[in-house]
């Protein structure tokens, strides 16, 4: 484990990884900051990239978007009480109140600084958890692999929001669609209609970008308009430094409980956020500043929004169980690399593993770095017309779904999910359900039949099958316990507040 | 009503679009069949509950029909401009078609000046041409930019 370690920090220090992961930390600082882009977009945007990459200069391009995604989505948050994702609502109830009273720079510098520490608490977390994680994940075999990938395909349910049948019925369009092309355990072409084109089948790539990034930046230009109309920042970095090592306490409380629910799939950002501030206000001695500019307020959200990603990397990495759409899309990712998440990833892949462990800490840190730096300038990048960015950021799109096949068909397949997929959203149903159906389509198949082939219907009876079952039937009727009660998940758009008990897409 | 209208139509093209896998699934053979024919038949019956759901029951997420409209008056013509944008990549090429989409959007839409536009769109493309031949990316090549990239070369 230690030679493992070793070894992976090595080859991620490499100059040539290095400006990968740096590159995926500006990319990851970008969608973050943008209202309603969200990393899971910025993913979109560059898994057409990874086609033939290095895998580690892969793994570094991809954490770097996750992990600064939450650390960046803060500035529209504190200046303009605008949350940049899903993941950074609680910080706008004391972050907001501190920049209207001048303390911008303070309210972000403390943010800054409790996201590295919770993100680097991750890190460690995900690594501690690979040396247990080990003998379990070999213990598995073909059936309980089908059934975690239906544990997966269970989540649907949690993200399936105020309409789980909504929610579910796009989730199996994503499964649906993730059969197109050559059939798993047998030489046959489905749903091709001799179209040479998807023999291959739909390429990841456009079916990400299609489902989320044309709908976002299309609101974007039909809204019009800048993203908000003032944007400041004053001076308080040194203050609110001090102030996040101040409660150092409460920052890796924090984080460990970010860390904690970012393992279980479905809870989203935005829930782990509102849990850690409720947390943060009931055990404070003094609750009388809070939700009118108390630093703790901002300390405690930040801190584990960013722990959850080393939390949520387990499930993934592991167990092939995406938490969350960009956990769904990075898998994708995996895919598109030849890297299998599952057993191998602890045991022939464990270098890639650890890796992603350096990656992610190593993008806190050099994320933290570039927030402290951008802080001014792009405070007033909030202020340009839509019109004027959201183009180029369509031409990017269109440029990474080519890289797919090179064929004329992504393009064709871009505009046909992207405009389905923006009825959608303009009709508010939910989204993150396809692309959980559509990445876990073909291993459900596969393992599927492979546990049919092997164990005939004996496999049903094993005790890891019934115990995944079991979690599985409980996560649903979780789902249906919190959609009566209101508590569900609900997907924002751009601008979008929301401070009910709902979540949102990280 | 817009919105009940617009999500009944949803409702039923994904009745539809189950329903016609579910028929096309028939043709495939046995082990090939048994996946997709069984979440199509899942899917058909969801959409269908659905369907009646929608159809019987009166809208509480808010009936903001005007907003609706506005969304899709804007989200329609910027699509429509998209697939224009698509079409003329498969056709002139893909340099060719980015420098008329994006000079085209920063000059109406964003209201810029037309020799600001024109000068933003081909230093864009300019590098997005030499970013990409760096990192090896691909770009659709249509008629105009064979024609330009082959001035160029002399």
């Amino acid at each position: 484990m230690i030679d493992a370690a070793t070894e992976a920090f090595f080859v991620l220090i490499d100059p040539s990884r290095l400006f990968y992961l740096l590159i995926g930390v500006s990319i990851g600082f970008t969608v973050g900051f943008l209202p309603g882009i969200g990393g899971t977009a910025g993913m979109a945007l560059l898994l057409p990239l990874l086609f033939g990459m290095d895998p580690y200069a892969a793994m570094a391009l991809m954490i770097g978007i996750v992990a600064v995604n939450n650390t960046a989505d803060t500035f529209t948050s504190v200046l303009f009480g605008i949350p940049g994702s899903a993941s950074s609502q609680a910080t706008i109830m004391d972050g907001h109140p501190l920049a209207q009273r001048g303390e911008a720079a303070r309210a972000l510098s403390a943010s800054f600084i409790a996201s590295m520490i919770g993100g680097l608490v991750g890190a460690v977390v995900l690594l501690l958890s690979i040396p247990i994680a080990r003998p379990l994940v070999l213990s598995f075999r073909t059936p309980d692999l089908f059934m975690l990938t239906l544990f997966g395909l269970s989540m649907i349910s949690l993200m399936a929001g105020k309409r789980p049948l909504r929610g579910i019925l796009v989730g199996i369009l994503g499964l649906l669609l993730g059969t197109i092309g050559g059939a798993a355990g047998t030489p046959e072409y489905r749903y091709t209609f001799n179209w040479l084109y998807l023999y291959g089948g739909v390429p990841i790539p456009v079916a990400v970008a299609a489902f989320f990034a044309i709908p976002e930046i299309i609101t974007f230009l039909a809204g019009g308009g800048t993203v908000s109309r003032t944007g400041r920042v004053e001076k308080g970095s040194l203050q609110g430094a001090k102030d996040a090592l101040k409660h150092w306490l409460l920052i890796v409380r924090s984080s460990a409980l970010g860390a904690f629910m970012g393992i279980i799939p479905g809870l989203g950002g935005a829930t782990v956020e509102w849990v850690t501030y409720y947390l943060a206000k009931a055990t404070a001695k003094d609750k009388s500043q809070f939700g009118k500019g108390d630093i703790r307020g901002v300390v405690a959200p930040e801190s584990c929004n960013n722990a959850k990603d080393g939390g949520s990397l387990i499930p993934t990495l592991l167990f092939t169980v995406p938490t969350s759409g960009s956990m769904a899309v990075f898998l994708g990712g995996l895919t598109i690399l030849g890297v299998e998440a599952g057993p191998r990833m602890v045991t022939t892949q464990l270098p890639i593993t650890i890796a992603i462990v350096w990656s992610l800490a190593l993008a806190n840190i050099f994320g933290t770095a570039m927030c402290f730096i951008m802080a001014r300038p792009i405070s007033k990048l909030t202020t340009v017309d839509a019109n004027k960015f959201a183009p180029f950021l369509i031409v990017l799109i269109c440029a990474g779904a080519y890289q797919s096949t090179q064929h004329w068909g992504d393009l064709a397949l871009l505009f046909g999910i992207g405009l389905f997929s923006w009825f959608l959203r303009i009709l508010n149903w939910p989204r993150i359900p396809f692309i959980i159906g559509f990445v876990l389509s073909e291993g459900a198949e596969r393992y599927l039949f492979i546990s049919m082939s092997r164990y005939g219907y004996d496999w049903l009876a094993r005790p890891t099958v019934l115990v995944i079952g079991a979690l599985t039937l409980a996560v649903i009727l979780t789902a249906i316990v919190l959609n009566r009660r209101g508590a569900t998940f609900q997907e924002p758009g751009p601008g979008h507040r929301q401070v009910e008990d709902g979540s949102g897409v990280p | 009503m817009l919105k009940q209208r617009l999500s009944i139509g949803l409702s039923l093209f994904l009745l539809l679009l189950m329903l016609a896998a579910a028929l096309n699934a028939q043709e495939f053979g046995a082990l090939a069949r048994y996946f997709p024919l069984s979440i199509a038949i899942a899917g058909a019956i969801l959409a269908l509950v659905e369907l009646v759901l929608v159809r019987n029951s009166e809208l509480t997420e808010g009936n903001d029909d005007k907003h609706l409209e506005n969304q899709l008056r804007g989200g329609l013509s910027h699509l429509a401009a998209l697939a224009a944008y698509l079409v003329a990549i498969t056709t002139l090429g893909f340099f060719s078609a980015t420098v008329g989409y994006l000079f085209l959007a920063v000059w109406k839409g964003a209201g810029l000046r037309l020799l600001h536009s024109f000068v933003l769109a081909v230093a864009a493309c300019a590098f997005l041409y030499w970013s990409g031949t760096y990192i090896g990316l691909a770009f659709p090549a249509g008629f105009i930019d064979n024609l330009a990239l082959s001035a160029l070369s002399f």
